[in-house]
């Protein structure tokens, strides 16, 4: 009976990924990164520029953000695009041309908000900054969204591009001006945490300025 | 002349209570439209079957305080994405309510187990909808063969025309596996897969107006591993999920440091 049993589950996984294939979600497997963190923090932002032409996306879908991490809760605003295929979280597509979104995970509760383009060449300042209580508020180009919380304050910080779904994901950001939040005030990065999955790929010029990229 | 003052003394005091009362009268009404937004959504919220510990206004914010239980509860998911839609629907009735909304969720212990705070953004509450007879039949058994090659049990699939909501969808399933990556590959079709697909037989040919999509997930045996709704006009998503349950839906996942955090220098 126990071969038989085994066998059978994995059928189901084997069918599972396939069903997920063809529904345009991604197979459960982890995502990669390039970037930097910077341990602890009040808050993080940096610009996040566009590349000049339309990234390549034919599989998967790429983030390019600044978040906080809390032992597995986090909130995060960056940009996103997908291969139109991939479903986003409200159902539809992941949008096919970069897009600003803001994510919050604390502990059981989850919420998303997904927004406007963000034109190719461009650049957005992210931000997510603590504001009291443990609360902490994502901030796109100057505009104050939502915020979520309580976390554990100071957190862990970073300004990361991630690959999910497959590493095909073409993508090139520029991370500027990347700084954290003491107490009071912002400074530049100024830990050496730099992570490159290979891929994405990653050029530093400091702690606080590099390029993130695959494919392009 | 003494009859004369004292006529002159009783003018005086009438026009002094009229006076008096004028004032009393506009300074209620104006305590009545500050109190305005706060109460109507308590009496909304109260309405629809949600319990709020706490409606009020605090410095030009709409506060609302909900009591869950230690790790928050499925319900709450619809119970937050009802809070910020009759805020959103009273903001846009005119009424001279607060511009900012902020939601606590408190275990039974009274610790703050989720906090939201935004902007309210108006908007018109849904016009009244007919349930539409044919609804979801054209689907329910092409999902329910794709739950079943996953090993998900489709339970109900329901549209519910609600009068405060609008068009409801309601969805529910069960997963079958333990937990771990099979588990997870059904709650990602259980949650999102479903979802995507029933957006794309309600809205794909103009089918129908949905204003909510609402999934539950479940573990076969009563316990729910995640509470989901989508407001599709507002691109937004709030769930709540079980302990062990990751948020398997969204590819973004924030990493810690690989090899753990390091020390601060």
């Amino acid at each position: 009976m126990r071969p038989r049993t085994a066998g059978k589950g994995v059928l189901v996984v084997l069918l599972s990924a396939f069903i997920m294939a063809g529904l345009g979600g991604s197979a459960l497997a982890s995502p990669w990164y390039a970037g930097n963190y910077r341990n602890p923090g009040y808050g993080v932002k940096a610009d996040i520029s566009t590349p000049s032409s339309m990234p390549s996306v034919t599989s998967g879908v790429v983030f390019n953000m600044v978040s906080n991490y809390d032992s597995g809760s986090w909130i995060q605003v960056g940009w996103v695009q997908g291969d139109g295929a991939a479903r986003a979280p409200d159902g539809t597509y992941w949008p096919q041309v970069p897009s600003s979104y803001e994510e919050s995970r604390v502990s059981g509760y989850y919420d998303l908000y997904l927004y406007s383009s963000q034109p190719l060449n461009y650049t957005r300042t992210y931000e997510v900054v603590h504001t009291g209580s443990g609360t902490w508020q994502g901030i796109i180009a100057g505009t104050r969204r939502y915020s979520f919380g309580p976390f554990s304050t100071p957190t862990l910080v970073e300004a990361l591009t991630e690959i999910a779904g497959s590493t095909q994901p073409h993508t090139r950001a520029g991370f500027n001006n990347v700084q954290f939040k003491g107490l009071y005030s912002y400074m530049a990065f100024d830990q050496n945490n730099e992570r490159q999955d290979r891929p994405p790929y990653a050029t530093f010029t400091s702690y606080s300025r590099y390029n993130c990229y695959n494919g392009m | 002349m003494k009859h004369r003052r004292l006529v002159l003394l009783s003018v005086c005091v009438a026009v002094l209570a009229v006076i008096a009362g004028v004032l009393a009268a506009s300074l209620g009404s104006a305590s009545a439209e500050t109190a305005g937004a706060d109460t109507i959504i308590g009496r909304n919220l109260e309405a629809q079957g949600i319990k709020a510990t706490s409606v009020g206004l605090q410095e030009g914010g709409l506060e609302v305080t909900l009591s869950s239980r230690k790790g928050g509860a499925p319900e709450d998911t619809w119970a937050r994405t009802v809070i910020h839609r009759e805020a959103a629907f009273v903001a846009a009735s005119g009424d001279p309510g607060a511009t900012q909304l902020g939601i606590t969720i408190l275990d039974e212990q009274g610790n703050v187990i989720y906090r939201y705070e935004g902007p309210i953004e108006p908007r018109a509450r849904p016009s009244a909808k007919n349930n539409p007879l044919d609804g979801l039949v054209g689907i329910e058994t092409d999902l329910s063969a794709q739950a079943q090659k996953l090993g998900v049990v489709l339970g109900s699939l329901s549209l519910d025309a609600d009068a405060s909501q609008g068009l409801v969808v309601d969805a529910s399933a069960s997963v079958t596996a333990s937990p771990g990556e099979e588990r997870d590959l059904q709650i990602q079709w259980a949650t999102v897969g479903l979802l995507g697909e029933l957006r794309d037989y309600c809205e794909g040919a103009g089918r129908l107006d949905v204003d909510l999509y609402r999934l539950t997930v479940d573990d076969g045996n009563g316990n729910v591993l995640v509470s989901y709704v989508v407001d599709p006009r507002t691109r937004s998503v709030r769930a709540w999920m079980a302990s062990g349950v990751t948020p398997v839906w969204s590819q973004s996942q924030p990493a810690g440091l690989p090899g753990g955090p390091v020390a601060a220098p």
